[in-house]
């Protein structure tokens, strides 16, 4: 239970930092906060400071409730508030924020305790809350009489003379619900005759902040009625002092005098009384506001359309759907209907057969999420970097929506973080003038793209920078013992020499990149998901990192191809050509090696049967077919018997006991489930050339 | 082979407390005319019908693999494994080890028996027999025969 809400909690958190960013983002870019922005940062700070308050997390609810009442401010006020000289402070500022209650949020996952030293942060908010006041005309009167905690009272009431005036103990949070439970308890001890306010404690949370600064109020009809409340407020832990007053009927002249005084707060002047009673309705406007602005809150909420799902149900679904669909086939090819002619049980059928379609298609979606999380992030690196480093540089992001597993996503969103630091550090010229010579756009550019190609995901960053300079690479390769002196080394094995561990090209560690940990931590993060990095770049032209990523749990379009009994699944995307041909086209060369001509060119044939030395399968050419394919340089003709028909696929990987025998070297990628549940090899079209060479 | 058979207990062989601690469940397969006892712990079920997908570039004991309710389980001939022809009439038991997942194709499955713990004796010492990595004790059942206890361990790490 606990577990679960502090799943919930840290779920929600991640969530709502990534919308506040995207929103200071785009507002940095229109140097304003738009009214909507405003309200949505003022909701967010607002839910931040009641889980974190519900979670104990003290520093985080401070924090949150700080930016909360910047923006109470703004929200009221209107952006106008803002000179227009203090909007990039602001700006700077939430992002402090933002990343604040990420490393808090990062503690509290790596189960680190939390930092109480925000002081410094929140004299940063008042220090710039004070100079927003300075700039506005009006807005310092109102703010001094909230932060000189003076005591407000206006709890004079003929029905109810006898107050009770109740502080809590500062930052133990929820004080409006803390407020209500201590209402409940003196209702429970028998005491009927009371009011307290503020009134709506229960339902409205923005009374916190009211209790915090003016404490909470319950007013008795008798002083016999407040003795007997009294336990009950003397017993609650987290109240902190209290104070009797008594409100005579208007006629005294004096106003209120405290009573009982324990443990000494701050005294109602009683010159403040008037004035006090002046100011105090307006707090309530306000609140009714907020309340209401809360209504529309919720509303929003409701229309938010997203659930988090753990990843273990979906997989149980996602194999119960595969059962489904087999039990599917085998009633509707039950061997008991052959031979009869049911019309009405084969329209049904047909019917829950496209249904089950569905179903799969939909079950298969729902691992899948779209990169735009990963790549949104990018964003602020850039901005960040960009203002660090003095670099005008934008980011623009391609194919956002292309959907991968969420595995994968999860494993790529670092190694695109060092490749885009890298860029804005290594690759964009540090000086302007460097650009302008160069004949380039002296705003510097960070191209971060995501497709879908075949059975791969390939994520480019692209920069149009400097580039790699061969000569300084090489000679940093041969000072690190990387490079063979006297040897030569091609454009390409240079650019390798990137990723090999060891290797930094900045001298200096920046605060960015070159923490000790390079490219060669990229390329191994990569590989780990079986992926695979390659450098492309020109100097002076900037530089592209390319990451292949292998599906693993991907979607893909295949062609089933049978061979014996034996079913294949080739990936769509590397066949360029399927057709038939006869055995007097074939040319043989000196080894037995057969080949094709194409267009021009010879592409060798491999015969699958042959490859896999599989039994069963068509010997002559006439009575199979050829799927020309294609990977990178790689192109040749696939000799198989029969295709079976195009399907939409998800890659499994094959159990780490036959792995093991290095079978990803001989074409076999990844296997799949067909709807009839057969399973079918998934081929690496690359590999099988490679290993047909050898 | 009904499972009612398979798992059923004579009333008057309700082993006593102290019994069940000294003993484990093994279930009994044969292969090539060899009977095998493997410890229960590790057995997660019987499947007669399989259809198996061949993998190829993969060494013959390992027949390849099966969709078992949408997970891909590797298949382990126990024939080729030591060393006998394959044999088409087969059953697999699913066995689960370390989390991980193998099948194995024997002839068929026997029953389940409980073995005492002290009458496993020590394999004896035999030349070259590819059986005797497989094995890692030898228990006399009731009847006379001879059960081999297979090392599950062994099995998962036969490559």
């Amino acid at each position: 239970m606990g577990n679960d809400m502090m799943e919930a909690y840290l779920f929600e958190m991640n969530t709502l930092l990534e919308q506040v960013d995207e929103i200071v983002l785009s507002a940095e870019k229109n140097g304003s906060f738009s009214e909507d922005e405003v309200n949505e940062i003022f909701r967010i700070m607002h839910t931040f400071k009641g889980s974190s308050a519900m979670m104990e997390f003290n520093s985080l609810m401070t924090v949150a409730h700080r930016v909360e009442d910047l923006f109470f401010i703004i929200r009221e006020k209107s952006m106008d508030v803002i000179p227009e000289s203090l909007r990039p402070d602001l700006f700077d500022l939430i992002f402090q924020a933002i990343d604040f209650f990420r490393g808090e949020v990062e503690k509290i996952e790596n189960g680190q305790p939390t930092t109480n030293d925000i002081d410094n942060f929140l004299e940063k908010v008042n220090g710039f809350q004070s100079k927003i006041e300075a700039g506005g005309e009006d807005a310092p009167a109102a703010e001094e009489e909230l932060s000189g905690g003076a005591v407000l009272l206006d709890f004079g009431s003929a029905e109810y003379p006898y107050a009770l005036q109740v502080f809590f103990d500062e930052g133990c949070g929820m004080e409006n619900l803390r407020a209500f439970m201590l209402v409940n308890s003196v209702r429970e001890a028998g005491v009927t005759a009371f009011d307290y306010m503020p009134a709506d404690v229960d339902t409205n949370p923005d009374t916190a902040s009211f209790i915090m600064e003016k404490g909470f109020i319950l007013r008795f009809a008798n002083p016999t009625d407040r003795e007997q409340a009294m336990p009950h407020i003397t017993g609650t832990a987290t109240v902190s002092t209290y104070q009797n007053f008594d409100f005579l009927p208007p006629k005294t002249p004096a106003a209120p005098a405290p009573v009982v005084v324990e443990e000494e707060p701050v005294l109602a002047m009683p010159e403040a009384a008037p004035k006090a009673a002046e100011k105090a309705p307006q707090p309530t406007p306000a609140q009714q506001q907020a309340s209401g602005a809360n209504g529309k809150q919720q509303a929003q909420h409701a229309k938010e359309s997203l659930i988090s799902v753990s990843l273990g149900k979906l997989d149980a679904l996602q194999a119960i759907v595969g059962e489904i669909v087999i039990t599917e086939s085998m009633v509707t090819a039950s061997p008991d209907l052959r031979g009869l002619k049911l019309d009405n049980f084969a329209g049904a059928a047909r019917q829950l057969r496209s249904l089950t379609d569905e179903l799969q298609d939909i079950s298969m979606s729902l691992r899948m999420v779209p990169v735009s999380a990963t790549f949104q992030k990018m964003k602020r690196i850039v901005r960040d970097m960009s203002k660090k480093l003095s670099r005008e540089t934008v980011l623009e992001l391609v194919g956002e929506d292309t959907e991968v597993d969420k595995t994968i996503v999860d494993s790529i969103s670092d190694p695109i973080m060092h490749i885009v630091r890298n860029s804005m550090d290594h690759g964009i010229e540090e000086n302007v003038n460097d650009r302008i010579a160069a004949g380039k756009n002296p705003v510097g550019k960070i191209i971060l793209s995501a497709r879908h190609t075949g059975g791969e995901v390939i994520i480019e960053i692209t920069d149009d920078g400097r580039g790699a300079d061969d000569e300084a690479i090489l000679n940093k390769a041969l000072r690190q013992g990387l490079a063979l002196p006297g040897m030569d080394y091609s454009h390409k094995d240079i650019l390798n020499f990137l990723l090999m561990p060891g290797f930094s090209t900045n001298t200096e560690v920046t605060e960015y990149s070159g923490r000790g940990v390079g490219m060669d931590v990229v390329k191994s993060n990569v590989e780990s998901v079986g992926g695979s990095v390659t450098i492309t770049s020109e100097k002076g032209q900037g530089m592209t990192t390319t990451l292949k990523i292998p599906l693993t749990m991907a979607i893909m379009d295949g062609m089933e191809v049978a061979v014996g009994d034996s079913i294949f699944t080739v990936p769509i995307n590397y066949i360029r050509q399927i057709f038939r041909f006869s055995e007097a086209d074939i040319v043989h060369d000196a080894v037995h090696g057969e080949m094709l001509k194409l267009s021009d060119n010879y592409y060798p044939v491999i015969r699958a049967k042959h490859f896999y030395h599989l039994e069963q399968g068509a010997e002559r050419f006439e009575d199979g077919i050829i799927l020309w394919v294609e990977s990178g340089e790689r192109s040749y003709c696939l000799f198989v018997d029969e295709l079976i028909g195009q399907q939409q696929v998800v890659v499994k990987p094959l159990p780490a006991y036959i792995n093991d025998y290095g079978i990803k070297n001989y074409g076999v990628a990844g296997c799949t489930i067909l709807g009839d549940g057969t399973i079918s090899i998934i081929m690496d079209v690359a590999s099988i050339f490679a290993a047909a060479q050898s | 082979m009904a499972e009612d058979v398979l798992f059923a207990v004579q009333p008057d062989e309700v082993p006593s407390a102290k019994q069940i601690e000294d003993t484990d469940k093994y279930l009994i397969f044969r292969s090539g005319g060899i009977l095998f006892g493997i410890h229960s712990d590790s057995v997660k079920e019987i499947i007669t019908e399989t259809r198996i997908t061949l993998i190829p570039v993969l060494p013959e004991h390992i027949s390849g693999v099966v969709n078992l309710r949408g997970l891909i389980v590797p298949i382990v001939d126990f024939r080729r494994l030591l060393g006998q022809v394959s044999q088409k009439n087969s059953c697999t038991i699913v066995l689960e080890y370390e989390d991980v997942q193998l099948g194995i194709l024997v002839d068929d499955v026997d029953q389940m028996v409980d073995v005492d713990k002290k009458g496993i004796l020590p394999v004896p010492y035999q030349n070259g027999q590819s059986i005797q990595n497989l094995v890692t004790g030898m228990y006399s059942l009731p009847d006379q025969s001879t059960l081999m206890m297979l090392d599950i361990s062994f099995l998962y790490h036969a490559q």
